[in-house]
């Protein structure tokens, strides 16, 4: 077969299944019939999952074994233990910060990408895609040799004279260290979903915004904000519930600084105490769910005031 | 700063070049906009008109040369300071904003009280013919309505120049035709100098005061819409504004008279000499009539020729007429005793030495 007849042939078979499919689509079975698989995906790995960690979660923990039963124990404890309080607020706190660094620099690399365009914005779409190709344990290690002691960034400091080996600062084994590493990992989500949406942005609403008048700050916060609000906010959201459930990276770059999923990682592995491990996961999980939530609300109000 | 004729100057543009990379977009450009006055930028696309615009706005930096508003050098003043109202060609309403938040922007951003913007919105709102527009959503409105947005948006913010890119580009000419009535009466009532680019000659012809002819960068010709149709400076300009037959000859100087020689027949040219590099010799469509085959008229030109085609128009019949070395077309009036010719049909041409102009190459 030559090629043009490979593929007027491939052109027709597509076709004839795009229009089975369409018909399929449209009767009451076929609509379920083809959300089945995912459903069944996300059921049995995800869904049955989680009911067994919050049923776990509610089972009394004691020498050394799961007892039958129900309890509030495990929460009481992760909730009451400074400990346990101080990484849960620690996780948020890394969350909030990695999800604001992420912002200023993704928005920026987004409006580059997009309004420099050609070679300039093909380079950042690339440079911000590439780590994504290369393992998180691998890129962890990058971040050893740049941050530690006697790394490339504080020889350089030393070695230009801004910092002295005495006062060198702490970059690894500890929260900066752990915000530099997740800023890295999640800054293709929060640039993505704003190329996305900044790409049907016309320019010239800029344009006519400094024309009336506007600096750049303003057209930033009374344009460009509210036009990109659906990408922005999807970035955001990515971002923030993605680093809260981080492991491999706090576990790598945090040291002896833990954050919750690796808390609960330690308790399930090093421990039998299974119950406890769940309560902290379900924790984690509720805090994702009341962040989306409010966040949806407070999304939605926005929205009646600028009429997005 | 005072022009010739004591009128101010609004607009000064002096030696200004605009190049990307090796391409020179717009090259040593020079020319001065009167106060109140509507100067057109008429060219193809590629000429570099809408670049002139942009710099004036500040959305592109001059490579060389200057920009003056009011007496005052803005080259270098940022978008945001400059007293411009612009008016786009897709009109760049804000999508997430009324029809009177998109009105109110400018306002704000020059620092007016609530009550004063409300008022200000009502009254451009008014001078437009959309009131009670106010809390519309732009993306509901129809093209010419986005329009009036766009330009109420412009003048409310009162500025010194207003900057038209275009502006009816995207509407239907039945609408075109409208607002070109409507948006040079506004212009004129308010006063407001104003720079207007387009690539539609019609448009250029029945807005302006002057319209200035641009090609691949350069100003061809600046002059009041009467002279650049019936005096074009350049080739150029009579070919692109309106239809025009070039005839081909031989140009030379007899007895101080300037005389085309087409196929043995001499055609007075309406010039003072041959320039050195020569020149176009063309004459209007309208300006030439069709006569019965044998006219003679020593007072005026006459060529003999055969009509090829003919279209009846209704207000007027156009023939193709073959005159050997190439076809014009000659436009008649329908007026009642106008004789119809048909196609295959000897004639005479006759037209105005006036009429018979000189286009330097």
């Amino acid at each position: 077969m030559t090629r043009q007849q490979s593929e007027t042939t491939f052109g027709r078979v597509n076709e004839r299944l795009s229009g089975v499919l369409r018909k399929y689509r449209d009767t009451r079975i076929g609509k379920y019939a083809l959300i089945g698989p995912t459903l069944l995906v996300v059921a049995v790995l995800m869904i049955f999952p989680t009911i067994i960690l919050l049923s776990y979660s509610f089972n009394p923990y004691d020498q050394g074994a799961i007892q039958a039963g129900s309890t509030l124990a495990h929460y009481v404890r992760a909730f009451t233990t400074t400990l346990y309080q101080d990484t849960l607020v620690r996780t948020i706190k890394i969350a909030v910060i990695v999800t604001i660094i992420d912002f200023v620099l993704g928005f920026p690399l987004a409006y580059a990408a997009v309004r420099k365009g050609g070679w300039m914005g093909k380079l950042i779409v690339i440079a911000t895609l590439a780590p994504l190709t290369i393992d998180l344990v691998v890129r962890s290690f990058g971040w050893f040799i740049l941050l530690n002691g006697t790394g490339v960034i504080n020889s350089t400091l030393m070695e230009l004279g801004l910092v002295t080996r005495g006062n060198a600062p702490q970059l690894l084994f500890n929260e900066t260290g752990i915000i530099i590493g997740l800023s890295h990992v999640m800054l293709p989500f929060m640039v993505f979903p704003i190329i996305n949406v900044m790409h049907t942005i016309p320019h010239d609403l800029e344009e006519a915004a400094q024309n009336l008048g506007a600096n750049r700050l303003t057209v930033f916060t009374r344009i460009l904000v509210p036009l990109a609000l659906p990408g922005i906010s999807a970035g955001i959201l990515i971002t923030f519930v993605v680093s809260l459930a981080s492991y491999v990276t706090p576990a790598l770059l945090g040291g002896g600084v833990r954050v919750i999923p690796v808390v609960i990682t330690e308790t399930f592995t090093s421990t039998s105490n299974w119950p406890f491990a769940s309560a902290l996961s379900m924790i984690l999980v509720g805090v994702a769910l009341l962040v989306i939530i409010a966040y949806q609300r407070v999304l939605k109000e926005m929205e009646g005031v600028g009429g997005v | 700063m005072d022009s010739a004729d004591g009128a101010e100057i609004a607009i000064q543009y002096d030696g200004v070049t605009k190049e990307y990379g090796d391409l020179k977009a717009v090259n040593d450009v020079s020319f001065d906009v009167k106060d109140g006055e509507l100067l057109a930028l008429l060219g193809p696309s590629g000429s570099g008109k809408t670049t002139t615009l942009r710099m004036l706005a500040g959305f592109e930096k001059p490579t060389e040369g200057t920009i003056s508003l009011a007496g005052d050098d803005v080259t270098h003043v940022p978008t945001h300071k400059r007293d411009t109202g612009m008016v786009f060609q897709d009109y760049a309403l804000f999508p997430h904003m009324t029809v009177g938040e998109n009105i109110s922007f400018g306002l704000k951003r020059q620092g007016f009280e609530k009550g004063e913007i409300q008022e200000r919105i009502d009254e451009v709102l008014d001078m437009v013919d959309l009131q009670g527009f106010a809390d519309r959503n732009p993306r509901n409105l129809s093209g010419g309505q986005q329009q009036r947005v766009a330009t109420a948006r412009a003048i409310a913010i009162e500025p010194e120049v207003m900057l038209m890119d275009e502006p009816l580009g995207a509407l239907d000419k039945k609408l075109r035709d409208q607002l070109e009535v409507e948006l040079t009466e506004l212009q004129a009532d308010l006063g407001i100098t104003t720079l207007y680019v387009t690539h539609n000659q019609e448009e250029a012809l029945t807005i302006a005061d002057r319209i200035a002819v641009m090609n691949e960068g350069e100003i061809e010709q600046i002059a009041s819409p009467i002279e650049v149709y019936e005096e074009p400076a350049t080739e150029f300009v009579a070919d692109f504004i309106g239809d025009t037959n070039f005839l081909e000859g031989d140009l030379h100087e007899t007895d101080g008279r300037v005389v085309l020689d087409i196929e043995g027949t001499e055609v007075d040219v309406n010039a003072a000499g041959v320039p050195a590099n020569g020149g176009a010799v063309f004459v209007r469509p309208e300006k030439m009539n069709a006569r019965e085959a044998g006219y003679t008229d020593e007072s005026v030109n006459t060529l003999p020729g055969t009509v090829t085609r003919r279209l009846f128009l209704g207000s007027k019949v156009r023939y193709f007429v073959d005159i050997g070395r190439n076809v014009v077309t000659v436009d008649d009036s329908n007026k009642h005793g106008t004789t119809l010719h048909e196609p295959g049909d000897d004639v005479v041409l006759s037209w105005s030495v006036h009429d018979t102009r000189l286009a330097h190459g």
